[in-house]
């Protein structure tokens, strides 16, 4: 079981909450976009009960998002929402955290937004350490453009435009974040949707870049060209090959092979975070204007 | 399993919204108890209310926004 | 006046005038105008003016950052800009290239902001410390689909500082972004510049003036209420086609009539937003149209041409886009040709000529090569079309 996973079966009955993730949702735009069975609106759903523990508010919440089927996540919340272009979310976040230290910002992209097209912005986030949290749902594929390969289709796998099956390796995206200067890194399923809930509220709170990879099934584009078909043995698989990181520690490359290690994987407190260290910087030059 | 609450309350299960499933069939697949069915091109259906555990599986899972846990 | 060019007088303290390079009085117009946010990426010939950007922001609060490209660059103005800031970036032809896309987005969303083209002779890396007028049709046309723009050309040092300022307060106004075409000589070029000089420049247009009273979105009919993060106004912003309420449409009648509007707001405004001085009105039966750097030579020109018994008519534009239609085509009316000198292949005289071409004739006078067009090249050309047209 991963790490702060419990599995869905051993949960707590819970107390009514005194709202529902609906507070967060524009429900009069519903039914959205996505295909039955896609895992986005479980990340979504995860990553608003977790707005919920905080009691994020809406209007000093900023959920900036790319273009996909997971940036489209942007037109049902009801926070400050910017869809943007496509790959560009990290750098009109920067814009915004930037301009406004005060909201907090949200990042929510694909594989292919996030990894491929805004794979420089996502590694120079990484970098400045701002206070963004960046939600990135890897769903391997390209699914709003019908199915193409991502940086995250795999070696081996198939899509629209690897009819043959693909021969480029992918990002280890985690290790990306964290070699790239991330200071929260973390890894969930959509099948973990308890542990991802937990990544994302500490993600959020942690003062720096965090990064959170959310991996998850896309049952129509991807799921039609690679077993196992279908929500629901995509689903049970992502179960399958979900790991902790503890677990994970003790395990040689060839036993890691293909499984998914979830859970914190890295954090670090002791780098500056930007906003805080700019505005240490603007204080500075005030103070020797002074004298 | 932690819980057995010492006070008596009522339990809550899950509410299916017609209007928001999409019919994929993940609540169903993670029932810890398998008490959830979803009839072709039909809303999920609670089959033995008593065996739920109140966990919110369902609940999590649900892509599409579609469940409510409420008291009976 | 005296509270808006605070950043140019205390430049020129002391002095009744500076020399001033281009590029820096830019950066001052940008401070005195109120931007707080510039993101940008170095570049030649503009790398000044975020060099001074750079030093001089965090003294005034605000935020300058260097991107890691020119896409991040105006992603992150565009971004600080749905907060609620004044945000600014340059750039030039390689990095303006990389920056169309957002800058259709920014009309899209209704973002204002300002992009500063200082342009160096392309295609491609070109001769990066070359000037060239050769990005005219790509500020106009270099974001897909059928979008408005408003381009402005600086001709001068003085022009970099208020340009700056006119182009911040049309990008307020509008809501849209507003891009200032400078070229390397007038981005490197020092004169001598102070608030003085600032407020001679003459900018004949309906009614703009450089104070922050001229910001009222409101009095713009077709421009939609501003988006502002942080509050719940508003606070969708897409680049899909939507409706009042901010979320995408489909519906064909809502998304003509959002199209439409975005033109219409420039379009209906026109009269306001061309900016153009004109010399010797009604004494040339010639005229010269020109902008940038080009316009200073033919200023120039003038008094060369008459001199040498050749009255001409100078039309300097400060507004490229939208095009000064009913300036252009009253000047047509008076003039036997209009000769257009500009540091390529004849971008802006095709316009000025499907404007005029019932009226009069339009002589384009491109070169493309890395050197100015002089005052002696117009007119030895002005020469030579008086003597073409009156054997004629
Ligand atoms: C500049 C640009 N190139 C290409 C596209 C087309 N496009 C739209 S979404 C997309 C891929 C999205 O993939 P991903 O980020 O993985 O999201 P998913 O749809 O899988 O959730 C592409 C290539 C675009 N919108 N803009
Ligand atoms: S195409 Fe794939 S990612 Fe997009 S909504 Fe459908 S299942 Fe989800």
């Amino acid at each position: 079981m991963a790490e702060g996973e419990s599995s869905v079966a051993e949960q707590e009955p819970s107390v009514a909450e005194p709202r529902t993730i609906d507070h967060y949702l524009h429900t009069d735009r519903f039914p959205h976009i996505w295909c039955p069975g896609c895992g986005l609106g479980t990340v979504t759903a995860a990553f608003l009960r977790a707005a919920l523990e905080l009691g994020l508010e809406k209007d000093r919440t900023v959920v900036v998002a790319g273009i996909g089927c997971s940036s489209r996540a942007v037109g049902y919340l009801d926070f400050g929402t910017v869809h943007s272009i496509h790959g560009r979310a990290l750098a009109f976040a920067t814009g915004i955290k930037m301009a406004h230290p005060e909201f907090t910002v949200i990042v929510l992209t694909g594989d292919g937004d996030g990894a491929a097209i805004g794979g420089n912005h996502l590694i120079h986030a990484c970098r400045r350490n701002l206070d963004i949290t960046t939600i990135l749902f890897n769903n391997n594929t390209y699914g709003m453009t019908g199915g193409q390969a991502s940086p995250q289709t795999g070696m081996g796998g198939y899509a629209t435009t690897a009819p043959f099956g693909f021969d480029e390796p992918s990002f280890d995206l985690c290790r990306l974040a964290e070699a790239a200067g991330a200071t929260y890194v973390a890894r969930g399923t959509s099948y973990g949707v308890r542990q991802l809930q937990k990544l994302i509220r500490d993600g959020i709170t942690h003062p720096g870049f965090s990064f959170i990879e959310a991996v998850t099934q896309c049952p129509t584009e991807y799921g039609k060209r690679n077993p196992p078909k279908g929500p629901v043995q995509m689903l049970e698989n992502l179960k399958e090959k979900a790991i902790s990181r503890k677990k994970a520690e003790g395990m040689t490359p060839e036993e890691l092979e293909g499984r998914i290690v979830t859970g914190l994987l890295h954090r670090d407190e002791s780098v500056p975070e930007l906003t805080a260290s700019y505005a240490r910087m603007l204080e500075r030059i005030r103070k020797s204007a002074d004298e | 399993m932690k819980s057995t609450p010492s006070k008596q309350r009522v339990r809550s299960t899950p509410r299916f919204d017609s209007a928001r499933c999409k019919n994929c069939g993940l609540c169903a697949c993670v029932c810890p108890v398998a008490s959830i069915e979803v009839p072709a091109s039909e809303v999920p259906i609670l089959l033995e209310p008593d065996k739920c555990t109140s966990c919110r599986s369902c609940e999590f899972i649900c892509p599409d926004f579609a469940v409510t846990m409420a008291k009976a | 006046m005296e509270l808006w060019y605070t950043h140019l007088m205390r430049e020129t303290i002391d002095q009744d005038s500076l020399l001033v390079q281009g590029n820096r009085a830019c950066a001052l117009g940008a401070l005195d105008a109120g931007v707080r946010f510039f993101a940008g990426y170095p570049i030649t010939p503009s790398s000044e003016i975020m060099e001074v950007m750079a030093r001089e922001l965090p003294a005034v609060g605000g935020v300058f950052m260097q991107m890691e490209d020119e896409i991040a660059s105006i992603c992150a103005c565009i971004g600080a800009s749905l907060t609620g800031e004044i945000s600014m970036t340059a750039t030039s032809g390689p990095g303006f290239s990389l920056m169309q896309e957002a800058i259709g987005y920014a009309i899209m969303a209704e973002a204002p902001t300002v992009i500063v083209n200082v342009m160096r002779m392309g295609p491609s890396t070109g001769r990066p410390t070359t000037p060239s007028q050769g990005d005219v049709m790509q500020a106009r046309w270099g974001t897909h689909g059928d979008h408005p723009a408003i381009v402005l050309a600086a001709s001068n040092v003085a022009d970099m500082y208020r340009l700056t300022i006119a182009a911040v307060r049309f990008a307020q106004r509008f809501r849209m972004p507003v891009i200032v075409l400078a070229d390397e000589i007038v981005g490197h070029m020092r004169e001598s510049f102070s608030p003085e000089i600032a407020g001679r420049y003459r900018l004949t247009s309906g009614d703009f003036d450089f104070t922050e009273t001229y910001i009222h979105p409101e009095m713009v009919r077709e421009v939609h209420p501003p988006h502002e993060l942080g509050t719940l106004i508003h606070p969708h912003v897409t680049g899909l086609i939507h409706d009042e309420t901010g979320f995408p449409t489909n519906d064909p009648k809502k998304s003509e009539q959002f199209l439409r509007e975005l033109h219409d707001k420039v379009v209906h405004h026109r009269g306001e937003l061309c900016l153009y001085d004109v010399k010797n009105v009604g004494k040339g039966r010639v005229a010269v149209v020109a902008y940038g750097s080009c316009a200073r030579s033919a200023r120039a020109a003038l008094k060369l041409a008459e001199q040498e018994g050749i009255p001409v008519e100078v039309l300097h534009l400060y507004t490229l886009f939208p095009l000064p239609v009913e300036i252009i085509q009253e000047l047509a009316r008076r003039v036997e040709f209009i000769l257009i000198p500009e540091l390529n292949l004849g971008q802006y005289a095709r316009e000025v000529r499907r404007l005029a071409e019932n009226w009069t004739t339009v002589v384009s006078m491109g070169r493309i090569d890395g050197n100015l067009i002089t005052p002696r090249d117009i007119v030895d050309r002005l020469a030579e079309l008086v003597g073409k047209y009156e054997s004629a």
